[in-house]
């Protein structure tokens, strides 16, 4: 509309303006809300560490930093270096050099302007400038607002060094310092309240000088390489030598606030499978179903898919698996047919032509001249008993391996991806590949995930790809934390960043991470559980993750071991989700925004599948359900409160109070709540005596209620169909009300908690 | 009837019973040919039902172990492997075959396990060096150290070796530890700059003062990094064995190389060691001397810039600058204040101008020229620039020499005087241009013109 009256036009305007004001000037919902800084910088340089997923901050300190709730950005030195008062949203900056940047002097003027705006440096390793006297005051003015300062001296022939200083909250984490110490810059300590927690006194020979080796505060932290982790020359094995969750603590504070956590659902660690379609036409080698001609995804469905369907699982097929151009038969397509039609299996896409090294296709894609790589292995399923004979030292004829050397060797060079028929095509390997994967399931039923091939190293636009097909993504990465790999330097974070994209990692390493060392036999895939118990106590890393490929049910060995750990899982007290649930939830950790709106009160929101968080040392400290919004229950687990969320409730509002306080005021009864159950819960509505929700999940559903009312308590469990299940139960002084539903909770039932007296009124 | 075909036929059976008897496969071989039939279920299940009826045949012990294990039933697999070794602890080939499975499931415990017997068997330097790791990685440096010492240690790998060094220092057997190092050393082995360190200092404390140089001198005319040069001697001046320290210091390279020779001079000065660069000057100037005056003058220049980098202090260059002049050579000296005014101007000459001599203000006018202009002495600065034969100066310094004539002469006087060097021919080429630039703003055009055919006369 055009305004024809000038004045009045001005008059229009001068109200729009003052409107605008004063709506600025109102109230709003949480008008004094401080979001907390939940992000990192990590400052690397590409001419060293090629990509943010080289990087020794990705490898090593990112895990510690998600679990502690924090988000790492990247940001490539070598190109450009971000505006320094824009690095005020930040938390912190941290560094993991092993080199001199190649712009050494922008990145220090960039440093000190940074730390000139109280941003904190957390430094592992070198500072990444040499310590010439011109670049000194720079480096210091980085290392200042820790209460040290770097000189140009070094320690090299460490015996008979002193130590002054040894705080045991920081330093032999998982390794305890050797006795002879590595060589060390002599760093001064300039204040006595500097946060050191190694300090040492340098032999005679080296002039006796004083040198703080690692110090961690509120101006930042700063710990030599050496002393951070340990490579062991002979196993290549890493160990963190410091804390690094007492070394992050000490500088991005102890105050507690919601961490987004992805390791727990309803109150319990959570579980979930998914099974790689690689494998899925092999002949296996147990006799009972050679002898049949059986293919391995048969065998693995007869033997760990069908007797679970209590334990979801996520299969990814790959769609060249059941083309009969590549001579597959029609027993692969109907063993996906069944497989999909189970409840509890979930569809998920494992693409088209299994892209191994998905770098190779970033940039072109590769054509016919791929197709001369394939090569038929002569091996194939005699491998076993070459294995079982050379174990048992019975010499077999030699195949020929001149042969098979031959024809290894013309195919592996180029081979990127496994089915080569076509050019490679990213439209092909994931939205066409998850249609047709969708296609195979029943209808209702479509793929919900991609899982990754090969090197599970996607470039940004396959990842892109995923998300504009509507899919979640995971695999790659994975934790492992046993005897063999015994640190948390093996448990890899949440997920890489690849671009502006993220890629979901997985939670825990796969079978084919367990051939360690060559008889390939898979079986120690059963190790596993050292990784469960090490990720759960004494802080829980992680979830409980299966990740296995449909090859492991070629072996006896191999599958005995899938079905240990399913086993385990079955009777363990988890909460079983699918594996896209799973990428919804660690989605949900990048997503999810946190706004302090008073002291010990937080809205939570944005949070995608996320519906946990977690508060770390919270044994004083309890939620205040009744001033909470959307808080299903809490419960306790290794000195960390953690707080299930009502995913039908956006803006969640979390109150906490003080665990004494809640005891003192016990005149009024606090609200009912969830200490933990094996389903998920939504839609929680609390009455006047009982509660009402929505439940779904995989198995029996478990649950246990507290700070209920003593009374008798009617619980009724109804499927869109009608009753499903009843029971009557009493609760007693304790406040406790646990029961089971021996039903189908895969599709969601609605549960009703209600006093008996008050259910007994309305039926009659 | 005669008994002979009898005999003979019943001979026959027998032998033919007994040879029938000895030719049944054993239970071993029956496992093993169900294996190579390619029916493991069959070969597990009489393994185990062997294994069930007592039968503890160390063969099928193994058979029975390895089948259970392929088929991941490892409870079973353990126990029979575990009787095994009750029956035969000693057999090192089944120990190594163990650590082999037990790797390959990732059985740490287990695996630790087989390889303490096999290095208690065979002494194998390589099992020895795993278990020692495994030991490393549990923080057992008790453990580690035993493992390490149960081989003979001219077996071990290199990365071994060294670390059992580490282990024999940290007990104060420093002797045990130098020789693992030597021997390593000695046997060419390329070891790192911390083993060399280790070892060094290792000598210095067992008094080995000449074997330290020595293997020293050797190490660093190997190596152009010349970081571990300055430790080492740092460590000799340290132990009070200055005479060592020096022979380290001042091999060849040092002297050939300004950098050098200022990152020494600076280790000296920064452990307050002047008595030591008086000393060590002595010998560099006789060194220096040797070189011709273009590069004597960058070898200054290197000198200055790279002590400067350094932040090293006046103290040093007025060192250098009195064991200079204790050669007398004015050459040398106006070399060096020129390296000096050029990288820190008049303060880096002023603490010691009052020391110049008249023979090395001579030796570079120009330059002496600039410091009494400086100092506002303006007749002796004019003095110094009328005394500069510029064909005797370098390009750089001609075209000081005019800027400051330009400075220092009146308009007129600078004309005379570039039209009378320009008359005698002692204008070089390289600055003609210039000084006719020079004459063109200030002077006459008859004055131009004369400077002009005196360059064409002279070319």
């Amino acid at each position: 509309m055009r305004i024809r009256n000038l004045p009045e036009a001005a008059a229009l305007r001068t109200f729009y303006f003052l409107s605008v004001l004063l709506l600025s000037l109102l109230p709003t919902g949480n008008a004094h809300a401080d979001e907390v800084k939940r992000r990192i910088l990590a400052v690397y340089d590409s001419a060293f560490e090629t990509a943010p997923d080289q990087t020794l901050v990705h490898a090593w300190a990112e895990m510690p930093l998600n679990h502690m709730g924090y988000i790492i950005d990247y940001h490539d030195a070598a190109k450009s270096l971000p505006d320094p008062q824009s690095v005020t949203q930040y938390a912190a900056v941290i560094t993991w050099f092993t080199y001199d940047l190649t712009r050494t002097a922008d990145y220090l003027i960039w440093a000190r302007r940074v730390a000139d705006r109280n941003v904190p440096f957390i430094v592992f390793g070198q500072i990444g400038a040499p310590a010439t006297p011109q670049n000194l005051a720079s480096v210091n003015r980085i290392l200042r607002p820790m209460g040290i300062a770097y000189t140009s001296n070094f320690v090299e022939a460490t015996s008979g060094t002193r130590i002054l200083t040894n705080d045991v909250s920081v330093m032999g984490f998982e390794r305890k310092l050797e006795r002879i110490l590595p060589s060390y810059p002599v760093i001064k300590r300039l204040s006595a309240d500097a946060g050191v927690a190694l300090e040492v006194q340098a032999p005679a020979r080296e002039r006796s000088m004083n040198s703080a080796l690692v110090t961690a505060g509120p101006g930042g932290a700063f710990v030599p390489g050496a002393f951070a982790i340990t490579v062991d020359p002979t196993l290549a094995r890493s160990q963190w030598i410091v804390n690094p969750f007492s070394v992050f603590e000490r500088v991005l504070g102890s105050a507690p606030f919601p961490i987004p956590d992805t390791t727990t659902v309803s109150g319990r660690r959570l579980y979930f499978s998914n099974v790689d379609g690689d494998g899925w036409n092999d002949s296996v080698e147990m006799e009972r179903y050679n002898a049949h001609g059986m293919l391995a995804v048969e065998v693995a469905e007869r033997e760990v898919i069908v007797p679970y369907p209590d334990l979801p699982v996520t299969v990814g097929l790959i769609t060249a698996d059941l083309d009969a151009s590549y001579g597959y038969g029609a027993k692969a397509s109907e063993a996906a047919r069944r497989l999909f039609a189970l409840p509890q299996v979930e569809v998920a896409s494992h693409s088209a032509t299994v892209p191994l090294v998905w770098a190779d296709y970033e940039f072109k894609s590769r054509t016919n001249s791929e197709l001369p790589s394939i090569a038929p292995s002569p091996v194939g399923a005699d491998s076993w008993l070459i294995s079982v004979k050379e174990a048992l030292g019975i010499k077999t004829a030699v195949v020929d391996s001149k042969l098979e050397g031959e024809a290894l060797q013309s195919a592996s060079p180029s081979q990127s991806r496994v089915y080569l028929r076509d050019p490679f095509s990213l439209d092909e390997e994931i939205i066409s590949a998850a249609k047709q994967t969708s296609e195979v399931a029943p209808a209702g039923k479509r793929a919900r995930l991609y899982t990754w091939t090969g090197d599970a190293k996607p470039f940004a636009k396959a990842v892109q790809a995923t998300r504009v097909a509507g899919l979640r993504n995971i695999n790659g990465g994975g934790a492992r934390f046993d005897s063999n790999f015994p640190s948390i330097s093996y448990v890899t974070p949440i997920a890489r960043q690849v671009g502006t994209e993220r890629q979901i990692y997985s939670v825990n390493a796969g079978d084919s991470s367990f051939a360690d060392t060559g008889s390939g036999s898979l079986g120690g895939f059963a190790k596993l559980f050292d990784t469960f118990n090490a990720t759960e106590i004494p802080r829980r890393l992680k979830g409980a993750h299966v990740h296995y490929h449909i090859y492991s049910a070629k072996k006896q060995g191999s599958l005995s071991a899938v079905r240990r750990l399913l086993d385990w899982a079955r009777s363990a007290r988890l909460a079983p989700v699918t594996a896209s649930e799973y990428a919804s939830i660690a989605d949900g950790f990048f997503t999810t925004r946190i706004d302090k709106t008073g002291p010990m009160q937080w809205l939570v929101t944005a949070r995608d599948g996320l519906q946990t968080v977690r508060f770390e040392h919270a044994e004083a400290l309890s939620v205040n359900v009744a001033k909470s919004q959307g808080v299903v229950g809490s419960t306790r687990s290794e000195g960390s409160l953690y707080v299930a969320l009502d995913a039908s409730v956006t803006d969640a509002l979390i109150v906490l109070q003080s665990a004494k306080q809640e005891n003192t005021a016990s005149h009024v009864a606090p609200p009912a709540q969830l200490e933990q159950a094996r389903w998920k819960i939504r839609d929680l509505r609390r009455s006047e005596c009982g509660f009402s929700f929505t439940a779904q999940g995989f198995g029996a559903g478990q649950f246990e209620w507290k700070d209920m009312k003593a009374a008798a308590y009617h619980v009724a469990a109804s499927s869109k169909d009608g009753p499903v299940w009843e029971v009557t139960t009493a609760v007693g002084r304790e406040g406790r009300l646990q029961f089971e539903i021996p039903a189908y909770g895969i599709e969601p039932l609605t549960i009703k908690v209600s006093c008996a007296t008050e259910n007994q009124e309305k039926r009659s | 009837m005669k008994r002979g075909p009898l005999v003979a036929a019943a001979v026959c059976a027998t032998v033919g019973v007994l040879v029938g008897y000895i030719m049944i496969p054993g239970q071993s071989e029956q496992l093993a040919m169900l294996s190579r039939d390619e029916l493991p279920d069959a070969a597990l299940a009489k393994a185990n039902a062997l294994f069930e009826s007592g039968n503890r045949e160390p063969a099928i012990l193994l058979q029975t172990f390895a089948l259970n294990e392929y088929a991941g039933k490892y409870d079973r697999a353990l126990e029979a492997f575990r009787t095994y070794f009750e029956l035969r602890p000693d057999d090192a080939a089944a120990w190594e075959k163990a650590a082999y499975l037990f790797d390959s499931q990732g059985q740490t415990e287990l695996l630790k396990s087989a390889l303490e017997n096999i290095v208690r068997l065979t002494r194998d330097p390589l099992a020895s060096g795993r278990l020692a790791a495994f030991y490393r990685l549990g923080g057992q440096p008790d453990d580690e150290y035993r493992v390490l010492r149960a081989v003979e240690p001219k077996g071990l790998l290199p990365v071994d070796a060294l670390r059992l060094a580490s282990l024999h220092f940290d007990r104060n057997e420093v002797t045990e530890g130098a020789a693992i190092i030597e021997r390593l050393d000695d046997a060419d082995t390329n070891i790192d700059d911390a083993g060399r360190i280790q070892l060094f200092v290792a000598l210095l404390e067992l008094g080995k003062f000449e074997v330290a140089v020595n293997r020293a001198t050797k190490w660093t005319k190997a190596s152009k990094d010349t970081g571990l040069q300055d430790v080492l001697t740092g460590y000799l001046l340290n132990a009070g064995a200055d005479e060592a320290a020096l022979r380290l210091a001042s091999n060849a390279q040092t002297f050939a190389d300004a950098k050098g020779f200022g990152r020494l001079a600076g280790l000296l000065a920064d452990q307050g060691r002047f008595d030591l660069i008086e000393r060590l000057m002595d010998d560099w100037v006789g060194a220096a001397t040797q070189l011709p005056p273009d590069q004597l003058d960058s070898y200054f220049q290197e000198l200055v810039a790279s002590a400067s980098g350094k932040g090293l202090g006046t103290r040093l260059f007025n060192e250098l600058f009195r064991a200079l002049g204790k050669g007398g050579d004015a050459r040398i000296e106006a070399s060096y204040v020129q390296a000096m005014y050029g990288q820190f101007g008049y303060g880096g000459v002023a603490p010691f101008r009052k020391m110049l001599r008249a023979d090395v203000l001579l030796a570079r006018p120009v330059l002496a020229s600039r410091l009494m202009a400086v100092e506002q002495n303006s007749l002796a600065a004019r003095r110094f620039l009328f005394v500069a034969r510029l064909p005797e100066l370098s390009a750089s310094a001609q075209f000081d020499w005019l800027a400051l004539a330009k400075e220092l002469l009146s308009p007129q006087e600078l004309v005379n005087e570039l039209a009378r060097r320009a008359r005698s021919g002692a204008v070089p080429p390289e600055i003609r241009k210039a000084v006719l630039d020079a004459v063109i703003s200030v002077g006459s055009q008859p004055q131009t013109m004369e400077v002009w055919r005196a360059f064409f006369k002279s070319s």
